[in-house]
């Protein structure tokens, strides 16, 4: 029975134009929808990613110069909320590496890789198994940080996994300082090289990190970092890097660090105007999202409403021919979940070939400046069900209060 | 004849704010197969109560309404739903014909939800229903394609649709004129005369010379008049 009720639905949508024009204004209204829900799941995905991930946008800086930088760092990380402290000149540095057999330049850059800094490997070893010489470098991998927009980025120069994975390359560096030679002060370069393992891979599209950053052990960047300047170790006194474990605690830490006395905290993280810029267009779209479906379910009421009350004395009818009331309910509820499951359809598929060409052609490039763009058919289809769930509820209350007049009353009603 | 419906001392009751209004004071009349029955009667005088009580789609106040000698006292909507599909067809005054359904398409209808017609011979039948009320080179037409005497002949023709034994016809010529109105009267005529128990409440005099019983109900009673 449930078949014959959908096809006789079907064959009432198809004929009737008002459902065709009811369906093209809810393709209209989904599509918005789903723009804006992907809007905010990309909104949410880079606060969550890139603030709270990602510790660049947790991170303080904090400066004091009338103590040795191991002592700060004791006292600093007795503070809640401290996940790690280091060398702010220890944080990252860039070497070129052999790793330009396909044409690029080969710089990289590395970062200070800990079990707190550092995203879980998808392939190979992990930060916690990381020895001195070894890498963990981007799943996708493009060892230039030169070009001057993502655009430019030659997708078939991409290293991946196999390229990469177990390989080892040969890290390289200079130093140039200069001397007094004969009176006379005279440019001098000494270059260093090291061997390096590339023994894990992380999605660096979820991390938000670019494209071409490697973590390597803090002893490592340590190394390199003193080659550059070999003063530094003896000169960076308490200048230092405060990773705190979560973005909403940088307040709290940076008064504790205050409290300590005789240290500088910066004012503002990065983290601070993206949260707050990211706060504001996250609340927008997700009013703009209440408001889209408050439209889809008041043009449903409306239509509903009329739909009903026109449809009143045939409704009689059927009743009069043998219909229960429940029969009746199952057909207007296959009715309008017909209405609403085409809309999706179309405004559905609509937005994925959209979606798809403005990835390939734009969306695609952004994740190489840190954002990424996705598409999520599954969430799509989840807003779908809901605004489906209610608009049926709000059917089935309509038709069962109309359905409970006697049939009598039902056919008086033209 | 079979006696198909049996009526005894039926009462309907209307509670208005002022009075219990009694519009059906005590009817006892039995209903056979195979026979056309007019029912007459001034406006306001329970007529359409009447045949909708028959119908199942009103309750009577008290008294008794047996249907094959079954009572129809409190049955669930499933149950008078079941009544209505397996005994009863009915006919009204306006059409109520799905718009955006073509002629054998309203026919098949009342077919949907019946278990006992396979999905395969449902347009056979609404196309031999069709035919039977001269309508079979109409079938692909949509109501608004079709004059109000074919739309009401559409209705016949669903009405027949799950093969009911009471057919109840309420001013099913209001909206038709003389000529549709004989067509209309000629086809519930035959169907009486197929063995149908066919009740058929009019203004139209012309009903009497098509009906084999002409009942009047005046006062809340019903007689039986001579012809």
């Amino acid at each position: 029975m449930i078949w014959d009720i959908l096809k006789t639905s079907l064959q009432n949508i198809n004929r009737n134009s008002k459902n065709k024009i009811l369906i093209l204004i809810f393709v209209l209204l989904f599509f918005v929808l789903f723009i804006d829900i992907i809007i905010i799941k990309n909104f949410y995905e880079y606060y969550d990613y890139s603030i709270n991930k990602n510790i660049g946008f947790r991170t303080l800086y904090v400066y004091n110069p009338t103590i040795s930088r191991e002592d700060a760092i004791k006292e600093i990380k007795k503070i809640k909320h401290v996940s790690e402290v280091y060398g702010s000149s220890y944080g990252s540095t860039a070497v070129s590496s052999n790793l330009n057999d396909n044409g690029l330049n080969g710089w990289i850059g590395l970062q200070y890789g800990t079990i707190n800094t550092t995203p879980p490997s998808i392939s190979g070893k992990n930060i916690d198994e990381l020895k001195s010489g070894e890498l963990i470098c981007p799943y996708e991998f493009y060892p230039d940080s030169n070009n001057s927009s993502p655009l430019d980025i030659d997708e078939s120069k991409f290293l991946s996994e196999k390229d990469i994975l177990n390989r080892e390359i040969v890290i390289s560096y200079s130093r140039t300082y200069t001397e007094v030679i004969d009176n006379k002060l005279t440019e001098k370069k000494q270059d260093y090289t090291q061997k390096m393992k590339i023994v894990g891979l992380y999605d660096e599209t979820i991390f938000r990190n670019g494209i071409n950053v490697c973590y390597a052990t803090p002893e490592d960047i340590k190394n390199i970092q003193d080659s550059y300047n070999p003063f530094l170790e003896n000169t960076e006194y308490a200048s230092l890097n405060v990773v705190v474990d979560e973005e909403t605690n940088l307040k709290e830490v940076r008064q504790n660090i205050q409290n300590l006395g005789s240290y500088l905290v910066e004012k503002e993280t990065i983290a601070h105007i993206d949260k707050t810029f990211t706060s504001i267009l996250f609340s927008l779209t997700i009013i703009f999202a209440i408001i889209i479906i408050t439209s889809i379910l008041l043009i449903l009421k409306n239509y509903l409403n009329k739909k009903i009350k026109d449809e009143s004395s045939y409704l009689g009818i059927l009743r009069a021919c043998g219909y229960t009331k429940n029969n009746v309910i199952i057909q207007e509820i296959i009715e309008n979940t017909l209405i609403m499951l085409l809309s999706y359809i179309i405004s559905a598929t609509l937005f994925t070939i959209i979606f798809t060409i403005l990835e390939n052609k734009i969306f695609k490039y952004f994740k190489y400046i840190g954002f990424t763009i996705n598409n999520n058919i599954i969430l799509i289809f989840i807003i779908f069900i809901i605004v489906l769930i209610i608009s049926e509820l709000l059917n089935y209350s309509l038709v069962k209060k109309k359905i409970n007049n006697s049939i009598t009353d039902l056919l008086k009603e033209e | 004849m079979t006696k198909i419906i049996e009526l005894i001392n039926l009462k309907k009751e209307y509670k208005t704010p002022k009075e219990n209004l009694e519009v059906l004071k005590g009817i006892n009349y039995s209903f056979e197969q195979g026979k056309l029955y007019a029912i007459k009667g001034h406006s306001g005088s329970g007529k359409t109560t009447l045949v909708r009580i028959l119908g199942l789609m009103d309750d009577l106040t008290s008294g008794e309404y047996l249907l094959y000698n079954k009572t129809t006292k409190s049955l669930s909507d499933k149950e008078s739903s079941y009544y209505r599909m397996k005994h009863i067809g009915f006919i009204f005054q306006e059409y109520n014909l799905n718009p955006y359904l073509k002629a054998y398409e309203n026919v098949i209808v009342p077919m949907l939800i019946n278990k006992k017609i396979k999905p395969q011979n449902r347009l056979s039948k609404a196309e031999n229903l069709l035919s039977d009320v001269g309508l079979f080179e109409r079938k692909d037409h949509f109501p608004k394609e079709l004059s109000g005497g074919e739309q009401q002949r559409v209705a016949i023709a669903r009405a027949l649709a799950n093969n009911p034994d009471i057919i109840i016809a309420d001013e099913p010529t209001g909206n038709l004129d003389k000529k549709n109105e004989k067509i209309i009267f000629k086809i519930l005529k035959q169907m009486a005369e197929s063995g149908k128990c066919v009740i058929v409440v009019s203004h139209s005099d012309e009903i009497s010379s098509y009906a084999d019983v002409n009942l009047l109900l005046e006062d809340g009673l019903l007689s039986e008049v001579k012809k």
